[in-house]
């Protein structure tokens, strides 16, 4: 078996149901252990984070404050996936994917909560004022010096999925974009991609929230700008739709239609793969990616930042929701059932009074935002397993990759990233199982009124 | 240059030698709430100064500091003459200093006067209305430079209050409202103000003891008891039961200091 056999091997694994089915019952176990927050808290949870969002340039003395702390996090959430992804899903599983994909949602807010929790709680504060957290150091000082090596693992992953993921496929779809809505040669938006992301990288974690705090609501603000018109158009469409999602979750048959032209028979197996799938890997619950940056938030108490992770699923969800209710409601999903998922969003988008060109500027904008978090991310992995004397040359690399991303090829590398992404998650749940019960206390600590005490120096 | 500090050699001492020896010059004192100097000439006081008194009136001050840093300097000279130079301006510094002697003041004179209500009935003459009066709210150092009454005669009554009770001396601190974003905490606490463990600290040092935290918001002031955290600053901690009392909600604008108690 060569190299790039067994890539695919390891990807389909990592991408596989038995995998999913892993992600919804952690996620399932951590809700039973922090008391289902997603529902028993989620007022709290919008009232500490929406609630507090004036309060949002008011750190608690540290490096950047919770409010972006959770837009770094968001920023590498929502992109491309959330559009065309989500696209693509409903083209593969039918409507009733999306249901699926709300639940692996819900079960994900306590995964996602827990990761925050944990983030914070084990992460390394130096006499600098600097912050190093994340799945690495939450393993590495919560599951002891003889798991370490798992530790290191999920560092190398993310280092070298951050170049796939975080940097290669996200250039691509910049360049991709530009070249065909506005005729940018790729070699021009490579450049000039690869200039923007070395600036931010370079400014650390500081600048990389500055832009955060900027692009993830320039990102929300030009979604909605994009797909409000859309649903306007279909509004009527959109009780139907609904109907359809909820009819069509557990078999789904279409007469002859969709790409192929041949009737289609969908079961619940494939449409609950689709589903979940996007409802798992859309929002990087359980990856352990986004931990990377809630760490870096400074709060009382880790339970805090928590509610940010859970009202970053809720903004994910809500962006992938209106995204596949659009899409849904338009009746393209019929005509493009098992089709090119691209094609069918341009069609879609076609109908906006701006034309195409607003799809190819949301991705190219998701794209960014998402590159420089994950930029981070990376940086954050290699500095964790080389020291921080790895900084510069990471950053070096990550921006050669920026530029050759629009340019196209690597498709290899790309593969590997994308399955090295995958596996992040498996140290990353390893954690969260063994640490659910300190997060179930922690959560009882901080709703008990009592202060958080951080882990002793190991 | 001859210096030292009046705790060692007494100002009387020091005059008595200054006089014997006939020396002419200024004898400067550095007490921590006012400045004062005392000019001789052949042996004989000529011109005082004390904060905002001069002549006797400044003499008989400096003639009450027990404790201050002062040098004498042979060369210093002045033209004012506030002080008439004879056996009766004498027999004058001397009673001065005996008369403080009956005086019991605290050394601290930037101690802050504060009334107090004492128990029984108090007889009070016009004299000592006045300086109760004038001298509430005020340093010690300030209500005994008080213009209307000599500064012995001022000592005296302050004296006779702070025995019965009447006035009470209590430390002076300049400490400014802290502004505070208020943060809502979670469980069954009430009556806490939780800050931030240097803050607590800071505040703890300045008043050398226990406090409470006194907390001022748009509708209302109260007191808290204090209760130090970490990672909480620039932030007031309070329990859900006390926001609803205080009419408080998170990410509102508090301003908070500490108080003796």
């Amino acid at each position: 078996m060569d190299v790039l056999a067994l890539n695919d091997f390891v990807n389909r694994a990592v991408y596989g149901e038995w995998m999913m089915l892993v992600f919804i019952l952690v996620g399932l176990y951590l809700s039973f252990r922090t008391g289902f927050p997603q529902f028993s808290r989620l007022g709290i949870a919008l009232r500490e984070t929406f609630g507090a969002i004036r309060e949002r340039f008011l750190s608690f003395g540290g490096q950047i404050t919770p409010f972006q702390a959770a837009m770094v996090a968001m920023s590498a959430t929502i992109g491309t996936g959330h559009i065309i992804g989500m696209v693509g899903a409903v083209l593969v599983g039918g409507p009733g994917a999306v249901l699926w994909m709300w639940v692996a949602y819900l079960v994900g807010m306590a995964t996602k909560f827990a990761e925050a929790v944990l983030a914070v709680h084990f992460r390394r504060q130096y006499t600098d004022g600097s912050v190093m957290g994340g799945p690495m150091v939450y393993i590495r000082y919560g599951l002891g010096r003889r798991l370490a090596w798992l530790a290191a693992l999920f560092a190398l992953f993310t280092a070298i999925a951050a170049f796939g993921i975080g940097n290669l496929s996200q250039a691509g779809a910049v360049g991709a974009a530009f070249a065909q809505e506005f005729n940018v040669p790729p070699a021009i938006t490579g450049l000039l991609v690869a200039l923007l992301v070395g600036v931010l990288l370079a400014g650390g974690i500081r600048l990389v929230a500055r832009f955060a705090q900027v692009i993830v609501p320039l990102k929300l603000l030009l979604f909605l700008a994009g797909i409000l018109p859309l649903l306007f158009i279909h509004l009527g469409d959109i009780p139907g739709a609904l109907a359809l999602i909820v009819s069509s979750a557990f078999s789904f048959q279409a007469a002859a239609g969709g790409a192929a032209g041949a009737a289609i028979s969908l079961g619940l197996a494939e449409i609950l793969k689709a589903g979940v799938g996007r409802g798992i890997f859309a929002n990087e619950a359980g990856l352990g990616s986004a931990a990377i940056a809630h760490a870096q938030a400074q709060v009382d108490h880790p339970v805090r930042q928590g509610f940010w992770g859970l009202t970053e699923m809720l903004v994910s969800l809500g962006v992938t929701t209106l995204m596949a209710l659009t899409f849904i409601a338009s009746g393209l999903w019929q005509r493009f059932l098992g089709g090119d998922r691209v094609e069918a969003a341009r069609f879609l988008f076609a109908e906006h009074p701006l034309g195409v060109a607003v799809l190819g500027l949301m991705l190219a904008i998701f794209a960014l935002g998402t590159m420089v978090s994950w930029g981070f991310y990376g940086e954050e992995g290699a500095a964790y397993l080389f020291g921080e004397g790895i900084r510069w040359p990471y950053r070096l690399t990550f921006v050669a990759f920026a530029f050759v991303g629009p340019l196209g090829g690597l498709a290899a590398l790309t593969s590997v990233a994308d399955t090295l992404n995958g596996l992040m998650a498996i140290p990353n749940l390893i954690a969260l199982l063994a640490l659910g019960g300190l997060v179930g206390r922690l959560v009882r600590e901080f709703f008990g009124g009592m202060p958080w005490q951080p882990p002793e120096e190991d | 240059m001859l210096s030292g500090n009046l705790a060692e050699f007494p100002l009387l001492r020091l005059l008595e030698t200054l006089m014997g020896a006939a020396r002419g010059g200024a004898l400067f004192i550095e007490h921590p709430n006012f400045s004062g100097c005392l000019y001789l000439a052949g042996g004989h006081p000529v011109h005082a100064e004390a904060g905002s008194l001069r002549g006797l009136e400044a003499l008989e001050l400096l003639a009450g500091v027990r404790a201050a840093p002062f040098r004498f300097e042979s060369e210093a000279q002045t033209q004012e003459r506030s002080i008439e130079p004879s056996l009766q301006t004498h027999q004058l510094i001397l009673h001065q200093f005996e008369a403080w002697k009956e005086i019991s003041l605290p050394d601290n004179w930037g101690l802050l006067l504060q009334a107090r209500t004492a128990q029984g009935q108090t007889q009070l003459s016009p004299l000592e209305v006045g300086v109760l009066t004038q001298a509430e709210g005020k340093t010690l150092a300030q209500a005994l430079m008080n213009p209307r009454l000599s500064p012995l005669e001022t000592a005296q009554v302050l004296s006779k209050f702070l025995r019965l009770g009447l006035l009470e001396a209590r430390l002076h601190l300049e400490i400014r409202p802290e502004p505070l974003v208020v943060l809502s905490l979670y469980g069954g606490g009430q009556g806490v103000a939780v800050i931030d463990e240097d803050l607590y600290a800071r505040w703890q040092g300045l008043l050398g003891g226990p406090f409470r935290v006194r907390l001022r918001t748009k509708h209302q002031e109260t007191t808290l008891r204090p209760e130090p955290r970490i990672n909480m600053q620039g932030r007031l901690g309070l329990f859900e039961r006390d926001l609803r009392q205080l009419r408080l909600s998170r990410g509102m604008p508090v301003e908070a200091w500490p108080e003796a108690g």
